[in-house]
């Protein structure tokens, strides 16, 4: 390795893509490329890391980590078949690399194909069954088939295997969040800013967190917890169990008939105070909450 | 490890989908009119598969068509009878698209979306409810 690839290396390790292109400079050798193409995907430039990738293969066309490079490029940039294609030609050449395996199952459920995903996801458990990528592949498989539980679950398993690893801190988080229990995904969400600093979708989600952890918004818990579906559906079934029991106690007796009508009545208030506070008070609170001073940096 | 999959996939436009939630508001607000065009951008947007796109584009067809057949047997008039059915089929399909487009716009936040990058509804969505509403206007207007 070159003194430049070296240096562009690290550079990439500490996540400093621009620092890394000035290293390479005009190297033009296959491993340039390579290094080239990756700082170009955390550039968040999709086309140009498609072109370096490219470009090294045009020199070196069974170069798996320049076909993995170019598959993960072109799936960033949407063209999903043009990822199949070339990440399938590397592991035809390397069947059972676990990473490739890894890449090609999050191609598949990026591509809403979540059988084929859970095909490659087995292969690539029996091949690496403690590797923190396939760990990651469990909570990204979980979170497309929109299994809450299973989400927790690897995310747990993640951290498990990598105790500082972000997206492991961010997707328990999220899960914990979307149970109801805000506070814990703040702390989780707060752990994946510290972890990466630079990230800007960790910044956001732990600032929307804490302000979702606000003591104003608690009376919004029954609609974290059961989510606003549910939450209906408890609702509609709360309000013919209490008028049934209602219409019973009236025929055997007016006061008791009466009492019913009433606790009906006092729920009904209940459940409209939170109705309009989910749609009206909550929004304003968070707005109020976005813009006080100092927020944003508090997340960080 | 398997046949090819993606290969019938598009490639997925740059511009940002909807949530599929608020176009279920605007269903109701602005009927099959309104929902339809909608809901075939956001389905290009999330990139569906050939088959599942039209697929949508089916579900929304039935919608306008289911108001148009239940439409047909009112003593008020085929024009009043749309309008009254019009909301209520049009909300029916938002229902059932999201149901069929959900793992794709849960794959499409996971892996491309993230925290507030979804595009906001709220403008394109005004301006559907409200031609749609100019448009059954004219109609009730006519009847």
């Amino acid at each position: 390795m070159s003194d430049g690839g070296a240096l562009a290396r690290r550079f990439l390790e500490l996540r400093r893509p621009e620092r890394a292109l000035d290293a390479l400079g005009e190297s033009l050798d296959e491993e340039s490329w390579a290094l080239r193409a990756e700082a170009f995907l955390q550039l968040g430039r999709w086309d140009d890391a498609v072109e370096s990738a490219r470009r090294g293969l045009a020199e070196d066309p069974s170069d798996i980590t320049l076909l993995d490079l170019l598959a993960l490029a072109e799936a960033k940039r949407g063209d999903l078949a043009a990822a199949e294609r070339a990440i399938r030609t590397a592991l035809e050449l390397l069947p059972d690399h676990p990473l490739l395996l890894v890449h090609y199952a999050h191609f598949l459920l990026q591509g809403g194909e979540v059988d084929a995903a859970a095909v490659v996801a087995r292969e690539a458990e029996r091949v690496a069954p403690d590797d923190s990528s396939v760990a990651g592949l469990q909570i990204a498989y979980a979170y497309v088939t929109g299994r809450d539980r299973d989400l927790e679950a690897a995310s747990r398993n993640l951290l498990r295997v990598d105790p500082e690893n972000e997206f492991g801190h961010r997707l328990l988080g999220v899960s914990l969040a979307r149970r109801g229990n805000v506070g814990g995904a703040a702390e989780h969400l707060a752990e994946a800013v510290r972890q990466d600093p630079t990230d800007r979708g960790h910044a956001e989600a732990a600032r929307a967190m804490r302000i979702e952890s606000h003591w104003l918004l608690k009376p919004l818990w029954p609609v974290r917890r059961l989510g606003p579906t549910r939450l209906w559906v408890v609702h509609v079934g709360v309000i013919v169990v209490l008028a049934t029991l209602a219409h019973a106690a009236a025929s055997v007796s007016s006061t008791a008939g009466v009492v019913m009508w009433v606790i009906l009545g006092i729920y009904l208030v209940a459940y409209l105070s939170l109705a309009v506070f989910s749609w009206v008070g909550a929004p304003l609170v968070r707005a109020w909450l976005r813009r006080r001073p100092g927020s944003r940096r508090r997340a960080r | 490890v398997l046949e090819p999959v993606l290969q019938a996939h598009p490639v997925a436009p740059a511009a940002r989908a909807w949530r599929l939630q608020p176009q279920v508001v605007v269903a109701l607000l602005g009927g099959n009119l309104a929902f339809g065009p909608v809901a075939l951008v956001n389905a290009h947007r999330l990139a569906l598969p050939r088959r599942r796109y039209l697929l949508v584009g089916a579900i929304v067809a039935a919608g306008l068509l289911g108001a148009v057949l239940l439409a047909l047997p009112s003593q008020d008039g085929r024009i009043v009878g749309f309008l009254v059915w019009d909301r209520p089929c049009a909300v029916a399909a938002a229902l059932a698209t999201r149901v069929l487009q959900s793992r794709y716009d849960r794959a499409y936040h996971f892996y491309r979306a993230g925290v507030e990058s979804y595009s906001r509804l709220l403008p394109v969505g005004a301006v559907a409810v409200s031609v749609a509403v100019a448009v059954q206007i004219v109609l009730g207007v006519a009847a």
